[in-house]
């Protein structure tokens, strides 16, 4: 449905040559929800607004629906926009009207007429749940309030795309986990695709079906959320990865940790990653029994990425130092991700 | 103060009156265009054009350096050949509406230029075309600074036309130079200072009472 063929944007900046993107190919299938994610200064900003035009590639094609959009002529290109809603980390809500002016924007721009704006913005008020808020200005709204306002204006011109970008950088994490249901929820009831930007893994974790990561212009990695999360191939993805699935050390810990093994007078503290192929074997049972050891869960995360288990666990470990390092062994070899932190 | 005299400066008074809202609306007749046209073809904006801007800005620049008493006299001709006279309320109107014209286009850039530009970003996003964006987010969000302008520009042009009563123009300002400096009448000038400090006074209060009734930035 939406395709990026070898998109390159080049800015110039003072005579100097910034790129932003480089060759980017990007296949995105109707009615997924399409997240690509970065660090800033990765370009994904600049790449969300190469689907819509709002920056123009200096190189390469934006098909959408077969539709060479860098080819369309400026009036074609706004009958295709809008059919493209767009949601912002800032809402950006006109704050001289009101949230029902402010949904009827869309429709005022296509001259529609006023019972069917009146129709459309109150089913849409519905769906976002703000029918009492109608009358009130942006001003007095939320942060989510604002950002439901904004995807039900974006949802007025009955768009079969939405792009978000960074839609939910700017809000608390109740209320980002509500916009993200709320757009799955759009997403699955009137099967719009979506494309959204994040520098969050959870974002991605929480609702997308694909993933792109992107990194200085170019993307290292794609696929599926499960594979990518249950496979990482790059250092950065697994970067991002752990960024959502992390264990803090305690200071009292911290504070202790040694990188000399001190046999039974210290214990081994470690940290082992799980990702689906190994989360459901009872492992830490096993190596009690085999290796007769004592262990303590510090710290642990566990979770679901599709239907896959993973999770990262931080572990103290007391035992005779040829145990612990038998111990080690067996992780390795049942396909743990093992990590010494040090010996307490 | 007799009768004719009071008679006098109120008629002087509604002249100034009629000189500052007049041309102040030819002036955002104008100046407004102008404005909107310096804006949108800005580096970066809807119709960036760095020809056409350049253009604009030096118009705009080299009707502003004019002072404005000059203006009145080097515009004579034109003023003629529009109102048919170079004295008077009339007469006044010409040059004054000129010479706010690119001192509205300034402020109106300005105004424009605090639009944040997520809003225009926004709108093209939705599909809005050049001329949308104009008449449905950049001028509403601006309305409240473009307000707050419009009460600047009229205060200016009631000075201007208190100053062109030297050269031909009607209104208080006449009468403050006929009075005040020809004739030396200390009262009659003190009463044209005080109606003229009243007039911007009002100006300037009914200006922030409607800019802030159209602001719903909170």
């Amino acid at each position: 449905m939406i395709e990026l063929k070898n998109i390159s944007k080049v800015f110039r900046k003072k005579n100097v040559d910034v790129r932003a993107l480089t060759q980017v190919d990007l296949t995105i299938s109707e009615g997924h929800i399409y997240g690509i994610i970065g660090s800033s200064g990765a370009g994904k900003s600049t790449l969300i607004r190469c689907i819509n035009l709002l920056e123009r590639p200096t190189q390469g094609q934006v098909l959408i629906d077969g539709v060479d959009l860098t080819t369309l002529s400026p009036n074609k290109l706004v009958n295709v926009r809008r059919k493209i809603g767009m949601i912002f980390q800032h809402f950006n809500l006109l704050s001289s009207r009101t949230v029902f002016e402010n949904i009827a924007f869309p429709l005022e721009l296509i001259h529609a007429p006023q019972d069917r704006i009146r129709a459309k913005v109150e089913e849409l008020l519905e769906l976002v749940g703000l029918e009492k808020k109608r009358d009130d200005y942006p001003a007095s709204l939320s942060g989510g309030q604002k950002q439901r306002v904004a995807i039900a204006r974006a949802l007025a011109s009955d768009p079969a795309v939405l792009l978000c970008d960074e839609a939910t950088s700017a809000l608390d994490p109740a209320t980002t986990r509500s916009i993200l249901s709320l757009l799955k929820d759009i997403n699955r009831r009137l099967n719009i695709t979506i494309v959204l930007i994040t520098h969050e893994m959870d974002v991605v974790k929480a609702i997308c079906d694909d993933v792109a990561i992107l990194s200085e212009g170019k993307i290292v990695e794609r696929g599926s959320v499960r594979e990518i999360f249950s496979d990482a191939k790059t250092d950065l993805t697994q970067q991002f990865i752990n960024s959502s699935l992390h264990v803090d050390i305690a200071h009292e810990y911290l504070n202790r940790l040694t990188q000399m093994p001190g046999g039974e007078t210290r214990d081994l503290l470690l940290k082992l990653r799980f990702n689906g192929a190994t989360a459901n074997e009872p492992v830490l049972s096993s190596m009690v029994k085999l290796y007769d050891v004592d262990y303590e869960v510090l710290n642990a995360k566990m979770d679901t990425m599709g239907s896959m288990q993973v999770g990262v666990m931080l572990l103290k470990i007391s035992g005779t130092a040829a145990s612990t390092t038998q111990l080690v062994d067996y992780f390795k070899d049942k396909k743990l991700e093992v990590e010494i932190i040090g010996y307490v | 103060m007799s009768d004719a005299m009071l008679w006098m400066l109120l008629k002087g008074t509604w002249e100034t009156i009629v000189m500052t809202f007049v041309s102040g609306f030819f002036g955002f007749c104008l100046g407004l265009p102008t404005g909107v046209l310096l804006f949108m073809t800005r580096d970066g904006q809807m119709l960036e054009n760095r020809k056409v801007n350049r253009a604009l800005a030096i118009i705009v620049n080299a009707f502003r350096s004019i002072p404005f008493i000059i203006l009145i006299v080097w515009m004579i001709p034109f003023t003629r050949l529009i109102v048919g006279t170079s004295i008077g309320v009339g007469a006044a109107l010409v040059p004054l509406s000129i010479g706010a014209a690119p001192f509205i286009a300034r402020m109106i850039e300005n105004c424009l230029l605090e639009v944040p530009h997520g809003l225009v970003e926004a709108a093209r996003a939705m599909g809005a075309k050049p001329l949308q964006v104009v008449r449905k987010v950049l001028l509403p969000e601006a309305l409240p600074a473009i307000i707050n302008s419009a009460s600047i520009t009229l205060i200016t042009l009631v000075g201007y036309s208190a100053m062109g009563g030297a050269v031909g123009a009607g209104g208080l300002g006449h009468i403050g130079y006929q009075y005040g400096y020809v004739g030396y009448d200390a009262l009659v000038m003190n009463v044209v200072l005080v109606l003229l400090v009243a007039l911007v006074f009002i100006i300037q209060f009914l200006g922030d009472l409607m800019s802030k009734r159209v602001d719903h930035r909170k």
